[in-house]
């Protein structure tokens, strides 16, 4: 043994690399135990660079909470990610701690404040007069209808009110889908080409606001960067994540990304209808070869993304009748390399998304209002639409009126 | 257990390797075969218990075998009898559906099928179990005496899943006895480096195309698509199952052993005799040496050799899977070798930078036969590649994974490993590999997507 150690020296001349490698693994390792035991503290990896926009969105989300007691429902624990010195905002509904980091940050505040409309397209965005109680009660009063959500026998409900049938022309260019590779793959094949699209492989929940998604000719944005800068841009938003971060194994986390990503979006598009679609499973030999991608996992992820769309009152589709076959798995033929599915197979979801879609009643005013040049049809009612390709106004030659931000070409985006 | 997971690089390999060189030689043995068995079991415990099996019953077989005397019938009779059980339980697990569902086509029946999971490695592990006895038989060397070595030459975790298959008589002599340098833990790692970062950084990044075409469905394929698609698919292919080769060879290095090449730049080849002397070398070598030659190999007559080529091209076929598909498979390649083995051959030598071309192709359509879900999808596909069909959707996967076939590419030539073997012991090598090294771990933390093609076996 001592003749080993003797001769150590000797043998470490002769292989440099394998030192290398062996001391910065151990040095990394150390970095990590060292922050496992709290002795260091990492830049957090959720780290948002709009920190002021989350920590905003999550205080109008507590205030929500604070003025819905009557509703009975649990306000949300947002702990804002740690690092940059913001307190964080505890669990309490309480105003005034809801309040605290929006009075250090007053102008964002006040317009986070008076953005909070109903949906009434002629109020303004920057109308600081209104109080934040007033916000509230009016978007209580015309945003819900009823108290319980329609829970639909296959698990989506709606607090916008009952789910309706539409067809294809209900997915035009004010709809945009965001979401991962599988959402990459119902755009690709559902042959809906007027809707804008965001989504990409490997489009997890925590880097939407650091991920430049968007790439126009004038740069690359991120999805909160665009959203700013064309409000009011859409009517429906459909929302699919959770697959990318099945190996988290930790849903707190999860949710609170999603719940910053869903504020945002009712920020600067407060009119939208926003689904959260549930992830369907994979397929079976997907799931038995695969540790990440089991379908226990994914059924507590949807209870998680149930959570989330009932905690912000937006709606929840639940894929699974279309997709899981009786053992609860994609069948086999749907999807070759277990998760992405086939072109052909996309049809099924495009037809649960016609069948539970949610029309608002002020899209059917507007486009009375105003000469409608794309063929929205008028489905309030469960019938389908009659009037397909025909639009109903004249056509009219002006531009849409009803979307003045999108015919302004300053950033110039065509998803 | 997969090479290319942090669990594997960053837990069981410093723990294993700790206790394998701390340990005197006499029981490094028993600490390889130990770990092995861990590794195993880690993706599939309850297969352990057929492959412990496996060695117990070749041990006693090839015991008896050695110790009865010459031309004896105990010596058939215990050589058959291993035979049966290896081929035997290969059948059972890998092609009683396959050969249920001919059945029940053909004369109308219902038999259920079983639907057994493949046990891991099961393919390799047959075959080289399967050499061992066969060599003893033959008394190209001496029976193992010593269950523990058996057992390690078995289930060695560097070769066990999909490793090059190491047939018993190259490494018996280091089974026993061997010294591991720090030169070898040097070379060993390196070439572990290398094969990382074929897998993770070059083969998982351009897998995605062919997915993309499954997806579209071959029947909406354009021309540029469809080549696109099997041309990612032929280098992804090589880069994972050759890259996974290269880390066992540098793990076996590292444990003292040398393993055989299993690949020599096979898209560089002449023609498809020379493509398969260049690609699986080990497998291809494996059938030569146990079925080909023992069975006249070329010098029993012309219709002979085509006889035994035909077997030869069945089995093989059939080794890569049990579907109709890989016999087809198989049978072109036996056909194209039988055509440039009696008369092309000539030509093929004379031309100049034609041959390698068409034998690319040729791969190429080959892979197409191989990865397609059904023949009839193959065909469509090969004819989507062959006829002019316009369309954009190339654009978007070639943006994505596009830069990674230039390097692709030229990696697949020997150009780099000229370079490499003189720039490994550099300090701008060494700093190359770190780089690789690192950057796979770094794609490793953040991968989705990590499929291992050659794992079914």
């Amino acid at each position: 043994m001592v003749k080993k150690l003797k001769e150590l020296p000797q043998k470490i001349k002769k292989c440099p690399y394998v030192l290398l490698v062996i001391i910065t693994s151990m040095v990394i390792g150390i970095y990590g135990v060292l922050i496992n035991f709290g002795v260091i503290k990492p830049k957090n990896a959720f780290d948002t660079p709009a920190l002021t926009d989350i920590a905003v969105a999550s205080a109008v989300h507590n205030i929500k909470a604070y003025f819905s007691p009557d509703m009975d429902y649990e306000p949300v624990k947002f702990v804002p990610p740690t690092g940059d010195g913001t307190a964080a905002v505890s669990q309490n509904g309480g105003a005034e701690e809801a309040k605290a980091p929006e009075a250090a940050l007053s102008e964002a505040s006040a317009e986070a404040a008076a953005k909070k409309a109903p949906e009434k397209e002629d109020e303004e965005k920057s109308d600081e007069e209104k109080t934040e109680e007033d916000k509230e009660e009016g978007e209580e009063d015309s945003e819900e209808e009823d108290e319980e959500n329609k829970e639909e026998d296959d698990g989506s409900f709606s607090p916008y009110g009952d789910f309706v049938s539409v067809e294809d022309d209900y997915f035009d260019e004010r709809t945009a889908f965001i979401g991962d590779s599988r959402t990459k793959g119902f755009v690709l094949y559902s042959g809906l080409d007027r809707i804008a699209s965001f989504a990409e492989s490997g489009y997890a929940i925590h880097s939407v606001f650091k991920k430049q998604i968007v790439k126009t000719p004038v740069g690359n944005f991120t999805l909160d960067q665009m959203m700013a800068a064309e409000p009011d841009r859409f009517d429906k938003i459909y929302l699919k994540f959770g697959l990318n971060e099945l190996g988290w194994g930790n849903e707190e986390i999860f949710a609170q990304n999603y719940y910053a990503l869903i504020d945002m979006l009712k920020y600067y598009q407060p009119n939208a209808v926003i689904y959260v679609q549930a992830i369907f499973p994979v397929t079976k030999s997907k799931a038995a070869s695969s540790k990440i991608y089991d379908n226990d996992r994914i059924a507590v992820r949807n209870e998680t993304l149930k959570q989330i769309a009932e905690n912000e009152h937006v709606a929840f589709l639940n894929l699974n009748p279309v997709y899981a076959d009786e053992e609860g798995y994609l069948p086999e033929d749907y999807a070759p390399d277990g998760i992405h599915l086939k072109a052909q197979y996309i049809e099924l979801w495009k037809d649960y998304l016609k069948q539970h879609a949610i029309v608002k009643e002020e899209w059917k005013e507007r486009e009375e209002a105003e000469p409608a040049e794309t063929d929205e049809t008028a489905a309030g009612t469960a019938e389908p639409a009659e009037t397909t390709g025909i639009p109903e106004a004249p056509e009219g030659e002006a531009p849409a009126e009803e979307n003045p931000d999108e015919s302004t070409d300053v950033e110039g985006y065509d998803e | 257990m997969v090479f290319s997971s942090l669990v594997f690089i960053f837990r069981f390999l410093p723990v294993f390797f700790i206790l394998y060189y701390l340990v005197p030689f006499g029981y490094k043995n028993l600490v390889l075969f130990l770990g092995s068995l861990f590794f195993y079991a880690y993706g599939e415990p309850k297969f352990l218990i057929l492959i412990i099996a496996s060695i117990i019953v070749n041990f006693f077989c090839a015991e008896i075998i050695f110790g009865a005397e010459e031309g004896s019938v105990k010596r058939k009779l215990f050589l058959i009898l291993a035979l049966v059980y290896d081929i035997g339980s290969l059948l059972v697990f890998k092609y009683t559906d396959f050969i249920l569902e001919n059945i029940n086509h053909l004369t109308g029946a219902e038999i259920p099928l079983p639907g057994l999971t493949l046990p891991l490695g099961i393919s390799f592990y047959t075959f080289q179990i399967m050499s061992y006895v066969i060599d003893v038989y033959r008394k190209k060397c001496g029976s193992a005496h010593n269950l523990i070595n058996l057992g390690t030459y078995l289930v060695m975790f560097p070769q066990l899943i999909a490793g090059p298959i190491v047939v018993y008589s190259e490494v018996s002599q280091r089974l026993k006895k061997r010294r591991i340098g720090p030169h070898d833990v040097e070379e060993g790692l390196k070439k572990f480096t290398l094969g990382l970062g074929m897998k993770v950084i070059i083969a998982n990044n351009i897998g995605g195309i062919w997915n993309t075409c499954l997806e579209e469905g071959f029947e909406n394929l354009s021309t540029p698509m469809a080549w696109l698609g099997i041309a990612s698919f032929s280098l992804q292919l090589y880069y994972d199952f050759g890259g996974y080769s290269m880390m066992a060879i540098g793990l076996g290095q590292m444990l003292g052993f040398k393993f055989p090449k299993n690949f020599d730049f096979p898209y560089i080849a002449r023609s498809v005799t020379d493509f398969w002397r260049r690609w699986h070398m080990t497998l291809t070598a494996w059938f030569r040496e146990y079925i080909y030659i023992p069975m006249g190999g070329n010098r029993k007559g012309v219709v002979r050799t085509i006889l035994n080529m035909l077997v030869v091209w069945l089995i093989t076929g059939l080794w890569h899977g049990a579907a109709w598909n890989f016999v087809v498979w198989g049978l072109y390649y036996f056909v194209l070798l039988v055509l440039e083995r009696f008369l092309l051959k000539k030509f093929l030598d004379k031309i100049p930078v034609l041959p390698h071309i068409t034998t690319l192709i040729i791969v190429m359509c080959g892979w197409v036969l191989f990865q397609s879900p059904s023949l009839g999808e193959a065909l469509v596909f090969i004819s989507r590649m062959f006829t002019l069909n316009p369309g954009y959707d190339f654009v978007d996967p070639l943006k994505q994974s596009g830069m990674f076939f230039i390097p692709a590419i030229l990696c697949a030539t020997p150009l780099f490993s000229g370079i490499y073997q003189k720039c490994k012991k550099k300090w701008y090598g060494i700093a190359v590999l770190f780089v690789i090294f690192w950057g796979s771990v770094v794609l490793l933390v953040d991968s989705v997507f990590n499929p291992f093609l050659y794992f079914r076996f």
